[in-house]
């Protein structure tokens, strides 16, 4: 019996994929390419998709394991090594958003309070979720997925009424390399396909299941798209100064001033379901290290991420702007060839460990 | 220790072990042979000792054997014993030995009869519409109430066990062949033969045991008390356990959502039980989270709170000497004491713990400034909505002083981090193949039409597919 279900895989993507670009990107996005932020977006997504169908048709192929895949096609060291940069790369990838969901947890919610000591809670939370097997992860979709649409449809009712859709007029009046450098600078914040390269082989896929994976992705990729014309819709010039605009968003609505700051209870489900969205990163260093290691329990390798990502976060806390740099030049290739091309040789991995399977039999 | 022929010998054995004074060892005549009776005074029909094995045997003229014995005694409940030992066992468990002089082969004789308890409505399961009948201790009479239900010879009692150094309980398993899972069955069977203990005094000393985790925060197995709700949980696939002296009976394999419905659902309209189910649940998530998340609110987000109701609040905990985190404790500590109190009172001072908690306590607390008027509040409301899932009341209170503790030390963040934890914790939580958290969790779409909305009877056509029955069949299809 596999780990999974294929529901929980596209259910796992409307979950996470919305949430970690909520809290910066946009501004950074106003920033670099004003009124086209969105297309910025809509590259990155396309991106994804690209990588996401290529990893449905592989999923449709095999029942295979990616650490199988790879160890049969690469052997056990090539794969013990490419997996070791992986869960580096995983870990890389946490500490951004984590840096910057405690930040604006720390803006919104608290006004004094130990700010090193606030997060640490968070990690014992993830190594938590960490010793957990895939079976929870998809179990863990079943249910968050509900708080993020609640979250998002909350904003989102609430934040219409002043977006003004003219102000995202005229369409690519920022010129070509704006926006593609807006799309360069998002590649970090995106690249949630490779959690797909992972969960192959622990579930079953067929034909449908592919188009319902893939359509489950632009889902959630869709709501990211709507957030960022909405922000831009009710910012309009100012949009790149307003970091953290979740909590913005929907403060200008009538309801919201008539009544009290219920929009809270849309970003408390928002922040429910971020805790797993930042957690995912952390579970698949996990899982790569459990492959190099051959860990008999997830214990110790939980143990060995969440302390490394819960330093850097405290070392890198005073450097977020330095971090920003990173994540806009380097962090942002990186992300880009770790979860964008490497993927796309997978059915070459796929073939090669057939015929390695093949001569073994 | 076989049994003797000389009838002395048998009685010497059986004084030297039953030395109690409750015991009665009767002389009798069985035709021309001397014979002995032994059985607990107060636990046999002396009656039927008297009109059905004593009288008959006055005149008894057959051969000295087994079979011509057995003939002549009326008694409609009788079986051989061949060892003094098992003829202890029959008499402590309420069976009248007798005991021929000549023959090494004893009878035990079902003359058993206890003071039982009538069947009444059971006070955890009231409903205004609906059956009203409840297990009571007696194993005979609650197999009885099964088979007035389950009129089908596919309902199996099996005596799984003894449990019991000294109170040899039996333990019954009950569940309808070929929808219950065997599997399940053999492992439940297993799992009984496997625990050691001194007395079972009730089910749910057993219900610990069933339970395949040792630490676990929720309960493991189901129970109920209505033969009704029993009935409809076998016939989904469930295995019921029934324990001599317990009127409470276990189901096996449990899921959460079972305590959130009620028998009552399925005899109102499915409207108002829908209705009900949203109440319960939304109930339990404020019991849980309302106090929390006013401490957290009022220590570190005021910004949550409405100003027109932070006017008020700030006003009522002026001069309050404790802080939101000990005041809203010290309220909690004080409803779970009057809690304990109204249980275990006697009903004549009942109204004493009301005057005494309701106005002195709540109301002379707030005029004096001990606590806020809004905290009393909270609590009372939280206190309220717990018992709407009476069955899991001891779970989420200490769930809520939990998210209390958390909220007041770290805040709204802490109690979505603990929302977190409770929630993989669910998830991933499995009792006999079966998730806790099902059909949420695994998501399992053909079984929600039961769980927090209530479907229509007709639309109920397949079994739950989060219990893994044999059969998949009709429950209510309309034929």
């Amino acid at each position: 019996m596999k780990a999974l279900k294929l529901r929980q895989v596209c259910l796992f993507f409307i979950a996470f994929i919305p949430i970690n670009k909520l809290f910066l990107l946009p501004s950074l996005l106003a920033r670099s390419a004003n009124e086209d932020m969105w297309i910025c977006t809509a590259i990155n997504i396309i991106v994804d998709l690209l990588t996401v169908s290529v990893l449905t048709v592989c999923a449709r192929k095999t029942n295979t394991d990616i650490f199988t895949m790879v160890e049969n096609a690469l052997g056990k060291v090539g794969a013990k090594i490419l997996f070791f940069v992986y869960a580096l790369f995983f870990m890389l990838k946490a500490i951004l958003p984590i840096i910057e969901e405690k930040t604006y947890i720390e803006i919104t919610l608290y006004e004094v309070f130990p700010k090193h000591l606030m997060f640490l809670p968070f990690f014992i939370v993830a190594f938590y979720l960490c010793i957990k097997k895939l079976r929870a992860v998809g179990r863990t979709s079943d249910i968050v997925w509900i708080s993020t649409l609640v979250g998002l449809i909350l904003l989102f009712a609430l934040s219409i009424a002043n977006c003004d859709f003219t102000a995202l007029l005229p369409v690519g009046a920022n010129g070509v390399s704006n926006v593609l450098k807006g799309a360069r600078v998002g590649f970090i914040w995106h690249g949630d396909a490779i959690y797909l390269a992972f969960f192959l082989g622990q579930f079953y896929c067929h034909k449908k299941g592919a188009i319902k994976i893939f359509l489950s992705f632009l889902g959630g990729a869709i709501c990211v798209l709507l957030f960022m014309v909405l922000f831009y819709g009710i910012f309009r010039s100012i949009a790149h100064r307003q970091i953290f605009a979740l909590t913005d968003i929907s403060k200008y609505s009538t309801v919201i001033s008539n009544i009290a700051r219920f929009d809270y209870l849309g970003i408390i489900a928002l922040l429910f379901s971020g805790v797993f969205a930042l957690t995912v990163p952390l579970y698949f260093a996990v899982e790569c290290l459990m492959h190099i290691f051959s860990f008999k329990s997830r214990v110790l390798p939980s143990l060995i991420v969440n302390g490394l990502t819960f330093i850097a976060v405290i070392l890198l806390r005073e450097n977020y702007y330095g971090l920003e740099s990173f994540a806009a030049y380097i962090g942002s290739y990186l992300s880009l060839f770790f979860c964008n091309v490497l993927p796309l040789f997978i059915p070459l991995l796929l073939r090669r460990s057939y015929k390695y399977e093949y001569t073994k039999n | 220790m076989n049994i003797f022929k000389p009838l002395s010998k048998n009685e010497k054995y059986l004084k030297d072990k039953l030395s109690s004074s409750d015991l009665q060892f009767s002389a009798i005549k069985v035709g021309k042979y001397s014979g002995l009776i032994v059985f607990v005074k107060d636990i046999v029909d002396k009656t039927q000792i008297g009109e059905l094995i004593i009288k008959p045997l006055l005149d008894f003229n057959g051969n000295l054997c087994e079979e011509d014995l057995s003939v002549s005694i009326l008694a409609p409940e009788k079986k051989c014993v061949y060892h003094l030992p098992d003829c202890i066992k029959e008499v402590v468990n309420g069976n009248a030995i007798l005991i021929v002089d000549g023959l090494n082969v004893a009878f035990s004789l079902g003359v058993i009869k206890v003071e039982k308890r009538a069947i009444t409505e059971p006070p955890t399961a009231t409903v205004i519409k609906g059956p009203r009948e409840g297990f009571v201790e007696s194993l005979p009479v609650n197999i009885s109430l099964m088979r007035r239900r389950i009129k089908s010879p596919d309902l199996t009692f099996e005596n799984a066990c003894v449990l019991g150094k000294y109170t040899n309980t039996p333990i019954t398993l009950c569940y309808i062949k070929g929808v219950a899972d065997n599997d399940l069955v053999k492992k439940l069977k297993d799992r009984l033969n496997s625990i050691e203990i001194d007395g079972v005094l009730d089910s749910s000393y057993i219900a610990k045991f069933l339970g395949e985790h040792k630490t676990s925060l929720f309960k493991q197995v189901g129970n109920t008390e209505k033969p009704d709700v029993l009935t409809s949980k076998i016939m989904e696939g469930r295995v019921a356990i029934f324990v001599e002296g317990s009127p409470i009976a276990i189901t096996v394999p449990y899921l959460l959502i079972e305590d959130f419905q009620s028998p009552s659902d399925y005899y109102n309209s499915p409207y108002t039980a829908t209705v009900s189910r949203l109440i319960r649940l939304f109930s339990v998530i404020l019991s849980i989270m309302l106090p929390a998340f006013f401490v957290s609110a009022e220590l570190f987000h005021l910004q949550l709170i409405p100003l027109s109701f932070l006017i008020t609040i700030v006003n009522s905990i002026k001069g309050i000497p404790l802080s939101p985190s000990y005041e809203m404790f010290f309220t909690i500590l004080i409803f779970e004491i009057l809690n304990e109190t109204s249980v275990r009172m006697p009903k004549y001072v009942g109204m004493v713990v009301s005057i005494v908690g309701g106005l002195v306590l709540g109301e002379t607390a707030v005029t004096a400034g001990v606590i806020s008027a809004p905290t009393l509040m909270i609590v009372a409301l939280s206190g309220i909505c717990l018992y709407t899932v009476p069955e899991l009341e001891k779970n989420f209170s200490l769930i809520r002083l939990i998210f209390l503790t958390i909220g007041g030390v770290i805040g709204v963040y802490g109690l979505v981090l603990a929302s977190v934890i409770l929630i993989v914790y669910l998830v991933s939580f499995e009792n006999y193949s079966t998730p806790l958290f099902a059909p949420f969790s695994p998501l399992i779409t053909k079984d929600l039409k039961d769980s927090i909305y209530r479907g229509f009877i007709f639309n109920k056509n397949s079994k739950p597919f989060s219990i893994r029955s044999k059969q998949k069949g009709g429950l209510g299809v309309d034929k």
